[in-house]
């Protein structure tokens, strides 16, 4: 993985939305270098499955805690 | 002159500003692979993806805090909580898919069968507004997402 897409990724969880800022950057200043937008595509689908993850953890405890 | 409410934003802007130099610089390797076909849906359904989950995950959030109030019963609580967590298991597999490198219209036709298990819940227009509201975003988001991958 590309050390810039790597900071990135480590800094969305204490950032949100670094990743869409991110994209609109691309977007706007036109990069469609098909390797970029490959990783780009693969931080949003990493980003999402992290936060699915703590999403599922979440409820699971709640429901752990109040009898669901 | 852009103005920022906060402090948040316009770190995260200075971020997003420093990511870009070192990607334009240069700086990254070229090791990571390229599937065969990318297009502006796949990276739009990419999108759409991740803004599921920060809606999903704010739904939870936001039912259990009407919960803790008093407004929403637990059992509502329970039938709410277990349709997100729905929401986030198939979230997760579209993303997986998205991830897979098939051709797009093979991923297309995949994420679309996911899609069809996530209907709202019933209870969805006898509760509280707070937890409706929460409920018509996680759904209008999944459309999103069903628009770009409908044949």
């Amino acid at each position: 993985m590309n050390p810039w897409l790597a900071l990135v990724l480590q800094l969305e969880p204490m950032v949100p939305g670094l990743i869409g800022d991110i994209k609109s950057i691309f977007t706007k200043h036109n990069i469609t270098d098909p390797a970029q937008q490959t990783a780009l595509i693969q931080s949003l689908v990493n980003a999402a499955m992290s936060t699915d993850d703590d999403t599922l953890a979440k409820i699971a405890a709640d429901q752990k805690a109040h009898g669901g | 002159m852009r103005r920022y409410p906060n402090g948040g934003e316009r770190m995260r802007v200075k971020l997003a500003t420093f990511c870009l130099a070192l990607a334009l610089c240069g700086c990254g390797n070229t090791t990571v692979q390229t599937p065969t076909s990318i297009n502006n849906q796949q990276s739009t359904v990419a999108s759409a993806v991740k803004a599921v989950a920060d809606a999903d995950s704010a739904a939870v959030t936001t039912v259990i805090s009407l919960r803790d109030q008093g407004k929403l019963s637990q059992p509502n609580t329970n039938t709410i909580e277990n349709w997100l967590a729905l929401v986030a298991t198939t979230d997760k597999s579209i993303a997986a898919i998205l991830g897979n490198g098939q051709p797009w219209a093979q991923q297309k036709s995949s994420i679309l069968v996911l899609l069809a298990t996530t209907t709202a819940p019933t209870i969805a227009t006898t509760i509280d507004p707070g937890a409706q509201a929460v409920i018509t975003q996680v759904v209008t988001l999944l459309n999103a997402v069903k628009v770009q991958v409908a044949p």
